[in-house]
């Protein structure tokens, strides 16, 4: 078909795509520089802001072009290598063995879907992330390539799929538009909340000079404005919970769009995205961590969201957010056909272990006892408020840190048996956090000197995906099950990555 | 109630790592920690000395003494928490795995098996070198965080341990991924002796 042993360029229309990228570059880059110019566009001119300014725009583009024109790839045939060279003035040469590619990937963004063109990124054994890329290629080639780079590979995973003959009949799912929509509408409330509280002092404060200024007449109108005022209050919040959940789900409805799930020999694809379409391919045996969540919401209408985190090699949190891989939209039937391809069966709930009543009692000391307390001590002082209006905070505040305490502890539980840990938490959106005991790395029990003579204690799993922690329950029990852990983290010849 | 039926392990007829019998660090370890608290307070009490000389009038004389007394109480609590969290630290090598104990305020016991130990270090400072110890820390793929340091070992003793492990680790290898290359490893171990 198409010849790659000879070095080539990049498609040429890519060359927006290079321009598009190196103009991000420059706008983030130059930033400042740019907001001061628009700032003092009557000072300096506009004339010579819009020239600065087409200036820039051409030093861009010929830096978009002679990256396009020094670009070019292709595969060595003696050494079976595929090389890579570019750099105008400092040149790069990055070979990889074929032998050593992992995984070959097509993706596009917004830029790329207007261009028509495709970004190929290349995984290699050597190299953590993916450092080899091609940002500009037709579809056509795109998957030539593909399919030539994959092919010293290809005896290999032949075998493999001579071995799983019954399921390389490829399974594809397929999470529906509906489903997104109710997970858009239901989930990520917390994320909002923040953006509330923003938006709410925003107003507050905007909206208190007014109020001050009217503060004369509200003795003249008496509760007329006062009610007017609670509407106004009630229509605002009734509009801001709106507003954020048309935003959640606009979100969800652009990430996820038309989100399939695609499995492969060994390993599954995700495919997913409206304006970036993103493809991500997932390794079962890598996955260390799994977390399920609900809310109430939720399991009415029958969607939840699945989380997965793959092994990090760095130990930064950043890091292993980037390998955490998120589904949302599953049916519950959907989501056991991810666990059994996954784990090749249903994580079971073994046997189940409670917190506590300690753990409720110390949460609502530290989240309702200690806050109370300072605040009621602020408010001697500073008397911000009427007491009426601070005794009915205080009860509300109260009140719902019960609430939300309580669920918490009712829903806090492990669930052990031979294969699986799972541990129950939440008070609004219960997640179900999955690992397999052959995939912990160590084990770290813990005890407060004043839990000693009551058994109580705590225990935290550690697996490349993120840790697992189980706190204030029956020590002796934590003992245990951590002896019974380790045996079998020792006796596993199963290879947790 | 949830299904009982499935049983699994019988923990009972494990070895419990709660019974082991922990070895203690070198008392001369100890030692050290002490001469670390000392240099520490010594930095506090001098910095405080010469905020007071540079600006006098902030505190009344009432205010310094009671400046004192708290800088001199907050010094013996630290100089006695360090000695009591000293005396509860406790190590074991078992056949397949470690167990450290630590912390006073919480008490911790960190068990790591041998097969999911990614590299060792062996380290030793200035004063460590001075009374011939050392510590030794084990890194696994869990994080900063489940990675355990064991401090307070006579330097041969450490270096035994370390050998035990990249021995443990290696054979480990051998059998679950033949793969996987050691040169990491012993490369470490250059790099830290």
């Amino acid at each position: 078909m198409t010849n790659f042993t000879t070095p080539q360029r990049q498609s040429l229309v890519g060359i927006v795509v290079l321009f598009a990228n190196s103009l991000r570059k420059f706008i983030s880059a130059f930033f400042p520089i740019l907001i001061l110019w628009v700032y003092k566009i009557n000072e300096i001119g506009t004339a010579k802001v819009v020239l600065g300014l087409v200036f820039s725009l051409l030093v861009l583009g010929i830096i978009a072009y002679l990256n396009y024109w020094f670009f070019t790839f292709y595969i060595d045939e003696t050494t079976q290598e595929f090389v890579i060279e570019k750099g105008v003035f400092n040149k790069t040469k990055i070979t990889i063995q074929l032998s050593k590619i992992q995984q070959v990937t097509i993706n596009q963004n917004i830029i790329h879907k207007i261009v028509g063109v495709h970004k190929l990124e290349i995984d290699s054994a050597g190299s953590d992330k993916k450092e080899v890329s091609i940002s500009a290629i037709s579809h056509a080639l795109a998957v030539a390539l593909k399919e030539k780079l994959t092919q010293g590979n290809f005896s290999e995973t032949e075998i493999y799929s001579e071995n799983t003959l019954k399921t390389t009949e490829k399974n594809i799912l397929k999470i529906r538009f509906l489903s997104l929509l109710k997970i858009g509408i239901t989930a990520n409330y917390m994320r909002s909340f923040a953006l509330i509280l923003l938006f709410v002092s925003w107003l507050v404060d905007t909206f208190s000079k007014i109020i001050d200024s009217e503060k004369i007449d509200e003795t003249v109108e008496g509760y007329v404005s006062k009610l007017n005022v609670i509407q106004a209050g009630i229509m605002v919040f009734v509009g801001l919970i709106l507003v954020i959940i048309l935003i959640n789900v606009i979100h969800t409805l652009v990430t996820y769009f038309n989100l399939t799930i695609e499995r492969n020999k060994q390993s599954f694809q995700l495919k997913f995205g409206l304006l970036n379409t993103k493809n991500i391919l997932v390794n079962p045996e890598k996955i260390q961590r799994l977390v399920v969540s609900q809310n109430y919401f939720q399991k009415k209408l029958d969607v939840l969201s699945v989380r997965i985190f793959q092994a990090s090699s760095s130990a930064q949190a950043a890091e292993r957010e980037k390998n955490k891989t998120e589904i949302p939209g599953c049916s519950e039937t959907e989501k056991n056909l991810i666990l059994q391809l996954i784990y090749n069966q249903l994580p079971e709930k073994g046997i189940v272990f409670y917190p506590n009543i300690r753990k409720l009692i110390l949460s609502l000391v530290f989240f309702m006892v200690l806050p109370m307390v300072v605040f009621t001590v602020f408010y001697k002082q500073t008397n911000f408020m009427s007491l009426s209006n601070y005794g009915l905070l205080v009860v509300l505040y109260g009140c719902l840190v019960l609430v939300l305490q309580w669920f918490s502890y009712k829903n806090y539980r492990l669930f052990v048996n031979n294969n699986h840990i799972i541990k129950q938490s939440g008070a609004w959106d219960i997640d179900l956090e999955i690992i397999e005991p052959y995939k912990i790395q160590a084990i770290k029990t813990s005890q407060f000197f004043w839990q000693k003579s009551y058994d109580v204690g705590s225990v935290v799993l550690y697996t490349a995906g993120g840790s697992l922690k189980f706190s204030t329950t029956n020590f002796t029990n934590i003992k245990n099950l951590s002896n019974a852990w380790l045996y079998q983290i020792e006796t596993s010849s199963k290879n947790w990555m | 109630m949830e299904n009982f039926s499935n049983q699994p392990i019988n923990t009972n007829e494990l070895p419990q790592f709660q019974e082991v019998s922990l070895l203690k660090p070198q008392s001369k370890y100890l030692t050290i920690i002490l001469i670390n608290l000392s240099l520490v307070s010594v930095a506090l009490i001098g910095g405080i000395l010469l905020f007071l000389y540079m600006k006098p009038d902030v505190f009344s004389q009432r205010g310094e003494a009671v400046l004192g007394m708290l800088v001199a109480v907050f010094v013996i609590f630290l100089f006695a928490i360090y000695s009591l969290e000293f005396s509860k630290r406790g190590y074991c090598f078992r056949e397949k795995d470690v167990i450290y104990k630590e912390g006073f305020i919480s008490q911790t016991t960190t068990l790591v098996p041998f097969n999911r130990v990614q590299h060792v270090a062996l380290h030793q400072g200035l004063f460590s070198r001075y009374f011939g110890l050392a510590s030794l820390e084990l890194f696994t793929a869990g994080g900063s965080s489940s990675d355990l340091k064991i401090t307070g070992l006579l330097l041969t003793d450490a270096q035994n341990f370390k050998e035990l492990i990249i021995q443990k680790i290696s054979t480990a290898e051998s059998i679950t991924e033949p793969e996987q290359p050691t040169e990491i490893l012993t490369e470490n171990i250059e790099n830290n002796d």
